[in-house]
């Protein structure tokens, strides 16, 4: 049995591609929630989460860290590939330069057919982990409605890793400030970014809930 | 800033309806927004029986002057549950509301007295 492991940020995805190719791999290679089938050197099948083919593989780019294993001992019953291996590196570094540029634009607008929640006071990367959608498949819609005008930047930018969940309390007493103050607008957007960070969130839905009441007086 | 307040709100709910076997117990503002809650209660149901003892409250204190009110109940003779509000100052320049629910012919107020004293002092630490 020939095995591999290792870490993407020593041996990031492309690498890893090429790599198979050179080696004429023929097998799977598992990372996080990625197992991508490998048969002569070539990519044949590609899964993540719920999601498959080439979108998956293509999501798999955009982790920056965690540990990948390969192992020749479970073999891909699949034979036709996703992609040429080249296309596919080059694809995948377009798709990690263009989360890189958006990923952290806080949005307000709408994307026809997506129903992510824009205007929420949310970075992109934070609604698109709330969906738990791919953040690949929207890169060029989300793109496209930047330049034409149907999804507007607003305020400073929020690079990931800026929101951590442990700030639902502190979200919610400036939500119920806001509310004392007559701000309902804003205190509506904080409590909507609670149930995103924390879904089901008990106490953020019965606020809402209440603010809608007193909205309506 | 507070992390974690909720969490010692809770605790601190949790421990009162143990101690006085109450049914529930929830911690609102003066404008109904609830802040923690513990054991069995209908969400919407107390929501509204918050926003409804302020106004009982509110008005026994403009209308008829009873300006050191400190305790509105309730009681359902068919279910025999007693609802018990007790406001607590120094929040934010407002007030909370403790609502607990008392069944039967349990005893509330030495339990909701010394909840609210607890719950004062915690808003005290928190705005020094």
């Amino acid at each position: 049995m020939a095995e591999l492991t290792g870490s993407l940020q020593v041996c990031s995805a492309p690498s890893l591609i090429q790599l198979a190719e050179w080696q004429s791999w023929t097998g799977t290679l598992s990372s996080g929630s990625t197992r991508i089938g490998f048969r002569d050197g070539l990519p044949v099948a590609a899964s993540r989460g719920d999601h498959s083919g080439r979108l998956a593989l293509l999501e798999w780019f955009l982790d920056e860290d965690g540990e990948f294993r390969f192992s020749n001992e479970e073999q891909p019953s699949e034979t036709r590939p996703l992609g040429n291996p080249n296309e596919l590196v080059m694809e995948g570094i377009r798709v990690a330069d263009e989360w890189a540029r958006v990923s952290a634009k806080v949005l307000e607008g709408s994307l026809p057919g997506h129903d992510l929640p824009f205007g929420t006071g949310l970075p992109l990367w934070q609604l698109v982990a709330s969906k738990g959608a791919l953040r690949c498949a929207l890169l060029d819609p989300v793109s496209e409605a930047i330049q034409s005008g149907q999804l507007k930047p607003m305020g400073d930018d929020i690079p990931e890793g800026t929101l951590p969940e442990g700030n639902a309390d502190d979200l919610l007493l400036d939500a119920r400030r806001l509310v004392r103050s007559g701000e309902f607008d804003r205190a509506e957007l904080l409590l909507r970014q609670v149930l995103l960070l924390s879904p089901g969130h008990p106490i953020a839905a019965q606020n809402l809930r209440r603010l809608r009441e007193l909205r309506t007086r | 800033m507070n992390t974690g307040l909720q969490t010692q709100l809770t605790h601190l709910l949790e421990r009162g309806c143990q101690d006085g076997a109450f049914q529930f117990a929830m911690l609102f503002t003066d404008q109904g927004l609830p802040l923690a809650q513990a054991g069995e209660a209908d969400d919407g149901q107390m929501s509204v029986v918050s926003v409804l003892a302020q106004d009982i409250l509110g008005r026994a204190r403009t209308d008829l002057g009873l300006v050191t009110v400190d305790e509105v109940t309730v009681r359902d003779t068919r279910s025999g549950i007693r609802l018990v509000l007790r406001p607590i100052s120094g929040w934010d320049d407002g007030e909370l509301l403790l609502l607990v629910g008392v069944p039967g012919t349990k005893t509330w107020r030495r339990v909701t007295s010394l909840m609210t004293r607890e719950l004062q002092e915690k808003l005290e630490a928190l705005s020094a």
